[in-house]
């Protein structure tokens, strides 16, 4: 896209992004549920009308406004790829909710094992780990209609409310290192769970470890 | 030396609260007094009654007087109950008399044909005040109410503030959920300021953790809250009435949203979220009427960092949160208002490591949190007045997620362990805590509003 082009459609997809946003607005929260139908779910980028690494950047923003920082936009790096639009199990999503993701099986359990945090970390630690990343990858790249919710575990050690945001930088991370190997970011989503759905509840340095996980939950959409 | 004889003397009058109530102050928890004002003296009459409902009655009365923070109620005597059941006023209520036995008040209740009347006898004024009859209807869920309005009006005539003891409690329960794919469910409950008349609210048969009251715009109770669930998968934000309990969802945007808080004026929400793919930090304007939401916008992001537990200071200027940016998780200070460049966050807890779960405070001047301490985590004040940093608990057994009272006066939080979290009360005067939760189930993340 050159910079003709940005001129001419970027105020238009500016102007298109203010209707689609009042229409979000109808009704009232307090009193009234808004449905996701109410939703609009287009395709276009504020961060890509800047050029920056669009094609990395999978589903792009536009369901809320970002900051403007140039630190923020080196995605790959800071495991910072946009969520997909959809949200499983929301009404007109083509994806069931989380809980009908099954843990893998078979063959697949073999891919998509627990992979491990150290304490504090969000960072995947070994040559190992870093194996089954890519033959995750491998098989989400050849499988295109298979689709994977990352939960983000921490151990009961940490802080509670700090966890559950803890557990989300995980779970984004893995999925980072997944798109950065080729795979769709559409199939990946994450969940966090922070410490309160530890494997291990003992508290011993052994299943501390256990807990401070990413798990896969697969699903197939025929 | 004075400073010994102090903590010395805190120590003893910690240890003589211990055995008086089994649900008072479980050992483990002790507290840092950090003010040392002096308690007012209460003398609470007995009935003549044998009556066990009566006297449950007076026992929650006599329980709201003595953990409102200023008062401590005297021990009973039958030789000052037999002055008090005098006929003539004038020797009932000599004000010389209860000066010699040390009490700045006296409270006498009676019960007549389900009427609860009740005087107010201040001795250094030598005034004696009628509260308005209360009627009792028999039911204890409703009388304790009852009571706690009463006891609210008498702190409100001897301290002229707004007391506590009418307000109520959120928080959470988990249970084992039953089945392997549920494994664990979280669900919102609600009970009075002691623990008492616990319900469920929420019946999602999911996983409900953080509630927030919505603030009141009318300065009447807190019916509704806006709590987090992952009856869809993904935890997402919701909003939802204490009588109903049925979350209807506020925050549309993909990706997990968490750690929800509302600016008193009910006009932002802020979160945390990370549907840009790092754990932001969100506003979202709001009408406060109605709740119509404005585009969220990211209001903090950092490289390689995770933002957390943001709350809003009272005049919805400002918010504290959580960022581990610089190392550690600290609190920060941030404006409110977004930007489409990220404010620079001031530092504000610099003592301790590992601080977590902010909680400004409804007068503005402090801000509890919890941060590690020796390898547990306690509950810390800062004062927003002089810039310090103070311990409010000690012992083992972590605690976490402070919550401010009404009054900026008590806390609620909860402890934390791999097979039990309990609720706990505790107020900046008094080195008693309270624990206010029993029976099965792990209780967090309180948040106490009006009712």
């Amino acid at each position: 896209m050159n910079h003709f082009t940005l001129k001419i459609l970027l105020p238009g997809f500016i102007v298109a992004l203010a209707f689609s946003s009042c229409q979000k607005k109808q009704g009232t929260v307090w009193d009234d549920n808004k449905t996701a139908s109410q939703l609009n779910h287009g395709g276009s980028s504020l961060w890509g009308a800047d050029g920056e690494d669009s094609s990395l950047a999978g589903p792009v923003a536009e369901d809320f406004i970002p900051l403007q920082e140039e630190d923020l936009k080196a995605q790959l790096a800071d495991g910072a790829i946009p969520q997909p639009f959809e949200t499983p199990g929301e009404d007109g999503s083509s994806l069931p909710n989380a809980a009908q993701f099954h843990a893998p099986s078979g063959e697949l359990a073999a891919i998509f094992h627990n992979l491990y945090f150290n304490t504090d970390d969000h960072i995947l630690r070994g040559q190992e780990q870093l194996s089954m990343i890519s033959a995750a990858a491998a098989y989400l790249k050849a499988h295109p209609k298979t689709f994977v919710f990352v939960a983000g575990h921490c151990d009961q050690r940490g802080p509670q409310a700090y966890n559950l945001a803890l557990g989300s930088r995980r779970a984004n991370y893995i999925r980072t290192l997944l798109v950065e190997r080729g795979v769709d970011p559409n199939q990946l989503h994450t969940i966090s769970y922070g410490k309160e759905q530890p494997l291990d509840p003992r508290n011993i340095s052994e299943a501390w470890s256990k807990n401070r996980r990413a798990e896969f939950k697969i699903f197939n959409k025929s | 030396m004075m400073k010994s004889l102090f903590r010395f003397f805190v120590f003893l009058v910690t240890v003589s609260m211990l055995p008086s109530n089994a649900d008072e102050s479980p050992s483990e928890i002790k507290i840092y007094l950090s003010t040392t004002n002096p308690l007012t003296p209460l003398y609470l009459a007995n009935y003549q009654t044998d009556s066990p409902y009566l006297i449950q009655l007076r026992d929650i009365l006599q329980q709201d007087l003595n953990h409102d923070g200023l008062s401590s109620v005297m021990a009973h005597s039958e030789e000052k109950d037999a002055i008090l059941r005098n006929e003539n006023k004038n020797i009932a209520f000599h004000h010389l008399t209860w000066k010699a036995f040390g009490a700045a008040h006296v409270i006498v209740s009676k019960i007549t044909n389900s009427i609860l009347s009740i005087s107010l006898f201040s001795v250094q004024t030598q005034s004696l005040k009628h509260l308005p009859p209360y009627k009792l209807s028999g039911n204890i869920a409703a009388d304790r109410q009852v009571i706690h309005q009463a006891s609210d009006l008498l702190h409100k005539l001897l301290y002229g503030k707004d007391g506590v003891a009418s307000s109520r409690i959120l928080y959470c329960v988990q249970m084992p959920g039953g089945s392997k794919s549920k494994p664990w469910v979280s669900e919102v409950w609600e009970c009075d300021w002691d623990g008492a008349n616990a319900r469920q609210v929420t019946a999602e048969h999911s996983y409900c953790v953080t509630p927030v009251f919505l603030p009141s715009s009318t300065h009447n109770s807190n019916d509704r809250f806006i709590y987090v669930s992952y009856k869809m998968g993904q935890p997402k934000i919701y909003v939802a009435s204490l009588n109903e309990g049925l979350g209807k969802r506020l925050v549309h945007l993909r990706g997990n949203q968490l750690l929800p808080a509302i600016s008193p004026k009910k006009d932002k929400i802020a979160f945390i979220c990370d549907a840009s793919g790092r754990t932001d930090l969100f506003v979202q304007h709001l009408h406060p009427q109605s709740g119509k939401a404005e585009t969220p916008q990211q209001l903090f992001s950092y490289p390689r960092s995770t933002q957390a537990s943001p709350t809003f200071s009272p005049d919805g200027s400002k918010i504290a949160f959580v960022s581990d940016k610089d190392g550690s998780a600290r609190i920060y200070l941030i404006p409110s208002e977004p930007s489409a460049k990220r404010a620079i966050p001031q530092l504000l807890t610099k003592k301790n490591t590992e601080n977590s779960c902010p909680a400004w405070s409804p007068d503005g001047k402090k801000l509890a949190y919890s941060a590690k301490t020796k390898g547990v985590r306690q509950i810390w004040i800062y004062d927003f007045v002089t810039g310090e940093e103070k311990q409010l608990t000690d012992g083992p057994g972590h605690k976490e997620n402070p919550a401010w009272a009404p009054d900026s006066f008590h806390l609620v939080f909860n402890s934390t362990g791999s097979e039990q979290a309990e609720l706990y009360v505790v107020n900046l005067n008094q080195p008693e805590t309270i624990k206010i939760t029993r029976g099965p189930g792990k209780k967090d993340y309180p948040a106490w509003g009006k009712r």
